[in-house]
């Protein structure tokens, strides 16, 4: 097996999110299959490759979606993929969530902008199988209503028994009823006790910043919070070095990392 | 391991018989230092191997032969092979050796994934390592968990004595053409290995007199907990960021992918990279967690002297020396580790 190589994958469709976000839906030629929480090296045809994390369910395994923010050469490259094009991906790579951990527990998802892609492959997943959790709660926060990832699909999830939704935007218009403010305001009045559930966090990283110090301050325990770091990164799978953080290597060890391996660095946020 | 014993007159058929295995590679003497060339039998006798075998080691490390700087990895939608032949690399020393068995074995073979280009070598080269017997001021193998000879990790050992060289066979590979040789090879003479042992003795104290003090048993600690920015800019205030001493580094392992494009499909070239590098750890949208230099000083120090012994139970360096002789600043990575 050649780790460096990658498959083809035919692109099958292309959702405008946001102005600045995409989804496209991938077909990987043979199939490939993952686990929320692990992630793929997307090819962009002659610019290179950039991580991601597949935003669909784990369980559909002909075809995987990934949402993208445009943000430099890769991604920009990728914005100009047109349904019928082909890329390429390799992988998956990275730890998966421990799902069978969360069972009988009150889950907290809380995403950040694009962020939210990641994370909704494990919402997806747990829908999956939601009565095995007491409730899963999604918190999200956009910077304006307009950047709000899959506005579409809310209604849906908001409508499904034993899951509980918040939202807010850091600037609102005179159309948003719902919450204004950082994302960590949404963490106020927590229906649950923090020892009863555990928390998912993805976003930029002063929010993950912010949002750790939040959950610890309600009482989250140490290994009860999951936290999506993001590092450079090349291989994906544990050799070219750029993922280090400490002892532990993003892309193996990771890339979501509870807080009690990484809590004794100076500052693994930044 | 056994220790078999090469008179004089046998070492031009001793050379011979080893480059059968494949293409055979010494050190030879330019401008003082050694540094590795093809042998080509019929243009270099084997007398004027010797001078540079018995020198410190070559200025390339060891991982040149086995990841290279440049190694194209994939190729798709076309297919890609490679075809890797054997090869010998004679006059390998101990820090080279430990290079690949405890550092770039345990980033290349162990983990999720191995890579397979790594391994063919690994299993296909065969490496001849030579005793040290007057290591440079630069040397402080020693002092970091090595010794000026090699007793393991290669395939065959040379010891150059005045009657000969004693050949140790370290490996099933070395035992296999040591068997080939027939009687080229004699029983060693106790006196012979009596002289080695001394040899080795006073290499040691060379070492031990350059390099007297032990480095801190704690190094994983102290650099965890120096924080203060001055320090690491105190430790690089000569550094000219040259990277001479990443890019020459034994034990250094960081490579970038990247993708050229050919036809209707992609090449993967594989590069070796280093965290000197301004971008080394720049993310999307050009965040940069490594934006000042002297956190990449302390990153590279990090990774050699605290993640990697906290991983794998060794330093991340051999000792070998390369960065100290290499630095255009005259840093010595020494005094950093003495002064945490
Ligand atoms: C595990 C993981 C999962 C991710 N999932 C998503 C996702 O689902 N959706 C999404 O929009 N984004 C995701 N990202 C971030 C995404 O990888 C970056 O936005 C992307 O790499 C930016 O590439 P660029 O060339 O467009 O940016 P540029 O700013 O042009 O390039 C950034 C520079 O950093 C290098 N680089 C290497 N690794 C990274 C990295 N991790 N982030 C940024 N730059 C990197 C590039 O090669 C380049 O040198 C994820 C990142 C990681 C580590
Ligand atoms: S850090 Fe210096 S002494 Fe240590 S292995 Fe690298 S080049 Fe050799
Ligand atoms: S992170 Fe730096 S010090 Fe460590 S192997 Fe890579 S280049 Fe060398
Ligand atoms: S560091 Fe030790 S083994 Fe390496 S060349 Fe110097 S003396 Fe020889
Ligand atoms: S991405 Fe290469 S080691 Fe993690």
């Amino acid at each position: 097996m050649n780790p460096y190589e990658s498959r083809q994958a035919k692109v099958k469709e292309v959702i405008i999110e946001t102005p600045t976000i995409r989804t496209f839906t991938l077909e990987p030629k043979p199939a490939l299959s993952f686990h929320a929480g692990q992630f793929i090296e997307l090819t962009a045809p002659g610019v290179g490759e950039a991580p991601f994390t597949p935003s669909s369910s784990p369980y559909v395994e002909e075809s995987m979606e990934v949402t993208i923010m445009k943000v430099g050469r890769v991604t920009s490259k990728l914005f100009d993929v047109r349904p019928g094009d082909t890329l390429a991906v390799r992988g998956p790579y990275g730890v998966p969530y421990e799902t069978d951990r969360y069972e009988g527990r009150h889950v907290l998802i809380v995403g950040g902008g694009v962020g939210l892609a990641p994370l909704r492959s494990l919402f997806l997943a747990l829908l999956h199988n939601v009565s095995a959790y007491k409730k899963i709660h999604l918190y999200y926060g956009a910077r304006t209503p307009r950047d709000i990832v899959y506005d579409r699909l809310f209604k849906e999830w908001g409508k499904i028994k034993n899951v509980e939704i918040r939202r807010s935007v850091d600037v609102g218009d005179k159309n948003w009823k719902e919450k204004v403010g950082v994302v960590t305001v949404l963490l106020d009045n927590l229906p649950f006790k923090p020892n009863d559930g555990l928390a998912v966090a993805c976003g930029p990283p002063v929010m993950m910043k912010f949002a750790t110090k939040r959950l610890l301050e309600l009482g989250f325990a140490d290994e009860d919070i999951y936290l999506s770091m993001e590092k450079n990164m090349s291989c994906g799978f544990g050799k070219c070095g750029h993922c280090r953080l400490g002892e532990l290597f993003c892309c193996k060890d990771g890339p979501v990392i509870t807080w009690d391996r990484i809590k004794h660095l100076e500052d693994p946020f930044v | 391991m056994r220790s078999l014993f090469l008179p004089l007159a046998s070492i031009p058929a001793f050379y011979t018989q080893l480059a059968k295995y494949g293409e055979t590679y010494y050190p030879r003497v330019f401008d003082r230092h050694a540094i590795y060339e093809l042998w080509r039998e019929e243009e270099i006798a084997a007398e004027e191997l010797h001078q540079a075998l018995k020198m410190v080691r070559p200025v390339e490390p060891l991982k040149e032969f086995f990841l290279g700087s440049r190694e194209r990895v994939a190729s798709f939608p076309q297919l890609f092979s490679k075809d890797i032949k054997p090869k010998v690399i004679v006059g390998a020393k101990d820090c080279d050796i430990r290079s690949l068995i405890e550092i770039q074995d345990n980033v290349y073979l162990k983990g999720v994934l191995e890579d397979p280009f790594y391994k063919e070598r690994r299993e296909k080269y065969l490496v001849v390592t030579v005793d040290c017997p007057e290591p440079a001021d630069t040397c402080f193998c020693l002092r970091i968990g090595g010794k000026p000879y090699s007793v393991w990790g290669g395939d065959l050992n040379l010891s150059f004595g005045e009657e000969g060289i004693i050949v140790d066979v370290l490996s099933a590979k070395g035992e296999e053409i040591v068997e080939k040789m027939g009687d080229l090879l004699k029983e060693v003479d106790k006196k012979e290995i009596k002289k080695r042992d001394k040899h080795r003795t006073d290499a040691e104290r060379k070492l031990a007199k350059v390099n007297p003090d032990e480095f801190a048993p704690d190094l994983p600690d102290r650099i965890e907990h120096q924080l203060d920015t001055t320090f690491w800019a105190k430790a690089l205030a000569n550094c000219v960021d040259c990277q001479a001493c990443e890019r020459i580094c034994s034990t250094c392992y960081c490579f970038l992918l990247y993708d050229i494009p050919v036809g209707k499909g992609v090449e993967r070239v594989k590069v070796l990279d280093w965290c000197y590098h301004a971008a080394y750890g720049r993310v999307g949208g050009g965040v940069n967690p490594l934006a000042h230099f002297s956190h990449r000083l302390r990153n590279r120090f990090e990774c050699k002297f605290m993640a990697f012994p906290r991983n794998f139970k060794v330093s991340a360096c051999t000792g070998c020396g390369r960065c100290i002789a290499g630095c255009t600043g005259k840093i010595d990575i020494r005094e950093v580790l003495r002064a945490l």
